[in-house]
């Protein structure tokens, strides 16, 4: 008599286009348990961090994931800065803040059209990706890049922001706050969206907490924790953040709020260009070498508090770099919030965790040694006694 | 307004409106002068210091000695940096760094090809024009 | 006869072996309105058995490595295999990494060549219109 029908999803994922397995074990349709696998992205960027020098090195951590890089950066800068004793030009932090705000924006638009997609509603999908572009095109003329800013250098950004580009960013940003009401508006009327994600997933306050999850997640299960109002870092102390806190806690609420959220962007990137000091935010030359010492800096990415741990004992290379991504906190620990739900609803819980698998990977180095066909009770990994399947 | 309504509005402004895609191939790409695409370095301009190929993440570039009928009094040890484009990231660091501005740099993007190229035929074009592009 | 076949529309498998995601958010938006391959006929397959062209993305990791293998073979000939950004041509900036074979061209043939990092949706319409263009002149690997 066989208990349970175990199905894999993945490693070639149905929503997103990541590499992580879930093994869903299933008693007719209802989700049973879950098991997360992961190990597919495993780049050992760690590693790459301590042989390479601290100015390579923000290349290197910034391409750890692709939709928050500059996140990354900005985390990694901010703590060699402390590191080294540098304090950047005020007109850097905006220029800096400008970019991590417009990859906010452009992060939120994507995970809500991928859920579009995992629901089935293509059309959705695509309007939203067409939308998305246009913000795309503001990241490339204020950064050189679509994707990769690699604006952030030790000591201020490595190119200005021009009059007529911040110009250009306002007029773009018109458009994109309307069209961002108006999908605000569809994914809550919806008769679709609704039928599919409310209730889905419900995350309560206390397992949000117990779980230790972060960021939107957090947030839409009405905790008010956000690093950039907490702990403000480059130019929030003087834009002031909003947090959004929504407190049903299921699918849905996650995905309004990241709609919420991208509009409080739309308005922090127009007071930024608005209150943008003069001066010169190019550093004229670069500091190579850092004292001895450790710091502990972090950031709010898209999906969540971000954090770095840099170890240094003097010279050109840190000792040491410990990452800490929202995505591992969100996926690897969330295994709770399936069970009990239909199987069809799998893709549409894990995205709306909004999944970033090459943030995740990154962490598991134990797990390349160990071998991965090892099986993981269910209740151990809910309750984050093993961090590593 | 009733929702038919709305959506007869939805409709017809559709109709009426130009069509979003850009036809790639036929049509130049809307890429803008800010894009950061393929670079070279100037060789009347390169001193030969190293740092590009010292700061590239990547390590997509070699120092490689000058062509033996060309001399350059500004660059003593007769080497200059040729960029590997399969390997480079496009990060634009090799610009920022270097000293005397010696990268040329242009938005160009469609590199796809059926084999990885670099930047030595390019560099060496540059030869003879006085740092003009 | 065959090229014949595959001639007006020859499917996308899009296989990202360890990226960081910028390259898949870049051929993600190259199948939308804006680029819109659907006017070549391209379209992401559903199945690695329904496809012709194989997009991979990434610093090739050991553990993906086997699969992109596997997921090679699976594939009906004639295919053609385009390598998307600085990571699936040498491994980038992670080359040398420990878990990583850095580029797909160890574990597969590839047959173009995509640079940039990542690159632009034009640009990956580009390599896919050399691949057809490969394709159809009975090359590609089989």
């Amino acid at each position: 008599m066989v208990k349970y029908v175990e199905v894999p999803v993945g490693p070639q994922h149905p929503a997103l286009h990541e590499p992580i397995m879930l093994r869903v074990r299933l008693d007719g349709e209802v989700v049973e348990g879950v098991d997360i696998v992961t190990g597919y992205n495993h780049r050992g960027v760690e590693k790459l961090g301590e042989k390479n020098s601290w100015v390579r090195d923000i290349y290197i951590f910034s391409r750890i994931c692709g939709i928050c890089n500059a996140v990354h950066a900005q985390t990694y800068t901010q703590g060699v800065e402390k590191l080294m004793g540098v304090e950047p030009p005020l007109r850097a932090k905006y220029i800096r803040t400008i970019v991590m705000e417009l990859e906010r924006i452009h992060s939120h638009m994507l995970i809500n059209a991928v859920m579009a997609e995992a629901i089935g509603f293509d059309t959705l999908f695509m309007l939203i990706m067409r939308d998305r572009e246009r913000v795309m095109h503001l990241k490339e003329i204020v950064t050189g890049q679509r994707v990769h800013a690699d604006i952030h250098m030790i000591g201020g950004v490595k190119r200005d922001l021009r009059p007529e580009t911040a110009e250009k960013v306002l007029r773009v940003l018109d458009y994109i706050e309307a069209r961002l009401r108006y999908y605000k508006k569809v994914f809550e009327e919806d008769y679709t969206i609704r039928k599919r994600l409310e209730g889905v997933g419900k995350i309560s306050k206390q397992e949000a907490l117990k779980h230790s999850l972060v960021g939107p997640v957090l947030r839409a299960s009405g905790v008010p924790s956000d690093v950039r109002v907490d702990d403000p870092y480059s130019a929030y102390d003087e834009l002031k953040p909003n947090i959004v806190v929504r407190h049903e806690g299921d699918s849905l609420a996650r995905m309004l709020l990241r709609w919420d959220e991208a509009l409080e962007s739309v308005r922090l990137i127009r007071d930024a260009i608005k209150n943008m000091p003069k001066g010169n935010p190019v550093p004229k030359a670069i500091k190579r070498a850092a004292g001895k010492g450790e710091v502990f800096s972090r950031v709010e990415a898209p999906r969540g508090e971000l954090i770095y741990h840099i170890v240094s004992t003097g010279g050109p290379k840190p000792y040491r770099v410990k990452v800490r991504t929202p995505s591992f906190n969100n996926i690897v620990n969330s295994g709770f919030a399936y069970i009990g739900e239909r199987l069809a609803d799998v893709p549409v819980i894990l995205t709306s965790f909004d999944p970033c698998i090459s943030c995740t990977e990154r962490v598991l180095v134990v797990d390349e040694k160990r071998g991965l066909r090892k099986w993981v009770p269910f209740m151990a990994l809910s309750r984050g006694e093993i961090r590593v399947t | 307004m009733s929702p038919k309504l709305k959506l007869l509005r939805e409709v017809i402004s559709n109709i009426f409106s130009r069509p979003a895609t850009i036809q790639y191939p036929r049509e130049p790409a809307a890429v803008s002068s800010e894009y950061r695409g393929l670079h070279y370095p100037d060789l009347n301009k390169c001193i030969g210091c190293s740092l590009c190929m010292v700061d590239c993440p990547a390590n997509a570039i070699k120092m490689v000695k000058l062509p033996p009928d060309y001399k350059n009094p500004k660059n003593p040890r007769g080497i200059y940096p040729v960029v590997d484009y399969g390997k480079c990231v496009f990060c634009y660091q090799c610009v920022f760094v270097c000293p005397v501005k010696a990268y040329i740099t242009s938005n160009k993007f469609d590199m796809a090809d059926y084999a990885t190229h670099n930047s030595q035929a390019l560099s060496l074009k540059t030869i003879g024009r006085g740092g003009k592009e | 006869m065959r090229n014949k076949l595959i001639r007006y529309s020859p499917w996308l498998v899009h296989f990202n072996t360890g990226a960081c995601n910028g390259c898949d958010i870049e051929v993600l938006a190259a199948i939308t309105p804006l680029f819109d391959p659907e006017r070549m006929g391209v379209k992401l397959a559903p199945n690695p058995r329904h496809g012709d062209i194989l997009i991979v993305t990434g610093a090739v990791t050991k553990k993906a490595g086997e699969r992109l293998k596997r997921l090679y073979d699976q594939m009906p000939s004639p295919k053609a295999v385009v390598a998307v950004g600085a990571c699936a041509i040498s491994g980038g900036v992670f080359a040398g990494s420990y878990p990583l074979v850095s580029g797909a061209d160890k574990v597969i043939p590839v047959d173009v060549y995509v640079p940039g990092c990542p690159p632009r949706p034009e640009a990956i319409i580009d390599g896919i219109l050399k691949a057809i263009k490969k394709l159809e002149e009975g090359g590609g690997s089989d």
